[in-house]
């Protein structure tokens, strides 16, 4: 059964023409315009989950002005997002990663994982994460918004341009 | 219990002396009724905190607390209040404070957190979600800001945030800050000499498990809605990239900044403390949580003799004491200064005060050279600037005196000193002689002269005050015509931004004209969060129990109306120079607007107790009781001093 629909997923894959991804506006630079307000992640998680919680965002701003201050860091802000580059789906043990036909984004089907995490430990941008709620692990990463009308929140909420949707193929 | 949205529904207790941690619940009636910050805190020192203790022993009671829309989308609500009674008045003490602290401890899942005792080592506080722990501090002890904040975070982890005082907490200064992620301060009333007295060094937040919003799309909706309306705001591009020192060239041209201790408004060289100036040592722009503003800067000095230096600021209101009070224009100290201030958690306002009163001591030769342990305290010199902010945070020579704040050294050195000190119930701000609308607002300030309790922007605005007050003419500055309409609508405005929490400078009490529309944007996003229907009579009634009880809290530690009374300077004195040249403000007509002042609150005007009916109505009783039993009162002299310091 799950050959089957794994076979029907590849097969629609293959019809996608155009893939998309979140990334900065002017690439690397464009970090430079990030303000630390954390308003990206809290409309990610308020989208996907019904709660302001930065832990369970698909996008990451790492907070270091204090260590900038201090000059044990060289970068004040740094933004995580999945690049949707899909390296992480072999590396999962019971198939729960795949290609997502509507929006081309890589997903993760949370009632197929089994909270392993090695596509954490395989991820080559660190742009997966994972929260622990009651003993279950949820897995967190963009998704895209589900393909949503007005596009992904987080591009919408970014009060400083930074953000932007791209094409990849 | 049922699912708690916007608050999380819970607080923290620590027992520092018994090394106790407990979890409390917040019921449902008791959130309605305090709203959230600044109404929890309040109630708290109300209930906890005895008449009369020393607010540096070890039964003052320090309050950490958000409100229901912190860690939330809602645009700028990422603050928290810091409460405590004050070391430098001995009153009440709070201090609202941005960054990304309030958001964090709203995430790992409180509302407040309460902190009783003191803990005989040095000690921190560890806070991820549920599991909380009181920590060794001893290797952190004697840091200052910027090194302890980094350690800590190298120890817990890098996403964790760090609240923490460096050691002129530690050495309990007593208008010492707390430094939040060594970026943003609670800077007012002392808090940092607080924690110091408590050996508690930092507080430590990492939390995973978010805010719950009971109508999420209606939520985002609304939010979105006041986040577009923020950004198309006139202020929105000036402030976003110069902050408040956006204000540096109006309000010293319109003359309501003074220099030289308020002697004088002739300052050469003004220009250089001017808010474009401080774009060219600006590297990065920042926000606190879940603000669109980006009003706060990351500043680096590249060249001079104070080259490599790093801090976040500065703000007007650094600038205007640490350069215009002193009389100090070269820039590159006031930076210096702003960098030495947060590091060793140091109020940058009260630091400027004691700064430029020390400064007219010695030119006046009330002190001398030799009491001054050798500094050249004279008008403009950095180099001594520097110098005594350093001797203050270590207290050390004639530093541990100016270390007592403006009004407390004043106290120590003798009245001739203290007729100098600008103070309202010993905390001092910018000058109160421009209008009475201002003086009568920093009279009322609970916490002392203070632009952030109630600054009367509404003033030459007919347009707001007919929207707001049902009368146009309440707006002319000169005449003293129903400003303490203005002023309690102001204050109470500003409660509800502390409670919510929602910054001041999203144009809620500045900046644009303000409309009916400020409450119901309130209204609708509260009912949205929470789930629970808001009106705006309910929340008008809860500022005005808050600001109520605030000023039965400060009566009940002695202040009575001989207290509203002009300090010398400014009832004396005329304004020298500027716009304002010969004006004063007359003791007689603003008693006169405190009596309509005290009528409009509901409290006595001969002796400012809130009155039992007043109270009764804010649902307030228990309150009466207690301030008909403490009757009569030993008459408030501020707060009490080091043995070292009664000859």
């Amino acid at each position: 059964m799950n050959k089957l629909q794994d076979k029907e997923t590849k097969e629609k894959a293959k019809t996608i023409k155009i893939l998309y991804r979140v990334e900065l506006k002017e690439g690397e630079s464009a970090t430079e315009k990030c303000v630390g307000c954390s308003l990206c992640e809290m409309a990610c998680s308020l989208y996907h989950h019904r709660e302001c919680n930065p832990s369970l965002s698909g996008i990451k701003v790492i907070k270091k002005e204090c260590e900038w201050i201090n000059g044990s860091s060289s970068k004040i802000f740094q933004l995580k997002i999945c690049t949707q580059c899909g390296f992480c789906i072999q590396f999962c043990p019971v198939g729960a990663i795949r290609i997502a036909v509507e929006t081309g984004a890589v997903v993760i089907d949370d009632k197929k994982c089994s909270g392993c995490l090695k596509c954490i430990r395989a991820c080559l941008f660190d742009a997966l994460w994972y929260n622990k709620r009651e003993d279950k692990i949820i897995m967190v990463k963009c998704d895209l918004c589900d393909g949503s009308s007005d596009g992904p929140k987080c591009i919408g909420w970014c009060p400083k341009g930074v953000l932007t949707l791209r094409k990849i193929k | 219990m049922p699912e708690v949205y916007g608050w999380t529904g819970k607080r923290l207790r620590v027992d520092l002396k018994n090394k106790k941690i407990t979890i409390e619940p917040l019921v449902t009636r008791f959130r309605k009724k305090w709203l959230g910050g600044r109404g929890f805190n309040m109630k708290v020192l109300w209930d906890e905190i005895k008449p009369g203790i020393d607010p540096l022993g070890e039964d003052n009671v320090l309050c950490f607390g958000v409100g229901p829309l912190a860690g939330t989308l809602a645009s700028t609500s990422g603050r928290f209040n810091v409460s405590a009674k004050s070391p430098l008045t001995g009153l009440i003490g709070d201090s609202n404070c941005g960054g990304h602290f309030g958001a964090a401890l709203k995430g790992a899942g409180y509302d407040q957190i309460i902190i009783t005792g003191r803990s005989e080592e040095p000690v921190y506080l560890l806070i991820k979600n549920g599991r909380v722990e009181i920590r060794d501090a001893r290797p952190f002890w004697g840091k200052n800001v910027y090194k302890a904040t980094v350690s800590l975070k190298e120890d817990i982890g890098a996403q964790s945030m760090v609240v923490c005082i460096g050691t002129a907490g530690e050495n309990l200064v007593r208008f010492a800050n707390i430094m939040a992620e060594g970026c943003n301060a609670a800077g007012r009333t002392g808090m940092g000499a607080v924690m110091g007295s408590k050996n508690l060094k930092a507080i430590a937040v990492k939390g995973t498990r978010g805010v719950k919003i009971a109508e999420p799309e209606k939520f985002e909706k609304l939010a979105k809605h006041r986040f577009d309306e923020l950004r198309s705001e006139a202020f929105y591009k000036a402030f976003s990239m110069y902050g408040t020192t956006v204000l540096n060239n109006p309000e010293w041209s319109s003359s309501l900044s003074q220099c030289k201790n308020f002697q004088s408004w002739n300052l050469p060289g003004i220009d250089k403390l001017s808010g474009h100036n401080t774009l060219r040592y600006v590297s990065r722009l920042k926000s606190c949580t879940a603000c669109p503003l980006s009003c706060h800067r990351l500043y680096n000095i590249l060249t001079g003799s104070y080259a490599g230096d790093r801090a976040a600021g500065p703000e007007f209101e650094t600038v205007a004491h640490l350069g215009y009070l002193t009389m100090n224009t070269d820039l590159e100290v006031v930076l210096k200064s702003n960098t030495l201030c947060n590091d060793l958690g140091l109020d940058t306002m009260s630091a400027g005060h004691v700064l430029a009163n020390a400064m007219e001591w010695y030119q006046r030769g009330i002190i001398t050279h030799k009491d001054a342990g050798g500094v050249k305290l004279e008008w403009g010199n950095g180099e001594a600037q520097i110098q005594m902010i350093q001797k203050i945070a270590k207290r050390e020579g004639f530093g541990d005196v100016l270390a007592e704040g403006a009004y407390n050294a004043g106290r120590i050195i003798g009245d001739e000193a203290l007729r100098y000190v600008g103070h309202v119930k010993g905390m001092c701000h910018l000058d109160l002689r421009q209008g009475y609308a201002f003086a009568l607002s920093r009279m009322t300030s609970t916490r002392g002269s203070d632009h952030l309790r109630g600054d009367p922007s509404m003033i030459s605005n007919p347009e707001a005050c007919k929207k707001i007050l049902g009368d146009s003419k309440i707006a002319y500055p000169v005449t003293i015509y129903g400003k303490e309409k203005m002023v309690v609508w102001q204050e109470n405005i500003n409660v509800l931004a502390d409670c919510l929490p929602r910054c001041k400078n999203d144009g809620i009490q500045y900046y644009f004209p303000i409309s009916k529309r400020v409450f119901k944007d309130i209204v609708e996003i509260l009912s949205a969060a929470t789930g629970v229907d808001w009106t705006t009579k309910e929340l008008n009634l809860i500022a005005e129990r808050i600001y109520t009880l605030e000023q039965a809290f400060c009566v009940r530690e002695g202040i009575n109306r001989e207290h509203y009374k002009l300090s010398w300077r400014f009832a004396q004195e005329p304004i020298p120079d500027g716009l304002f040249k010969g004006s004063i403000v007359s003791q007689k007509e603003l008693d006169e607007l405190l009596d309509g002042y005290f009528n409009q609150r509901g409290w006595d005007i001969k002796s400012a107790v809130p009155t039992r009916g007043k109270v009764s109505e804010l649902d307030l009783i228990e309150v009466a009781d207690e301030l008909n039993e403490l009757l009569p009162r030993s008459s408030w002299n501020g707060p009490p001093l080091d043995k070292k310091f009664i000859a």
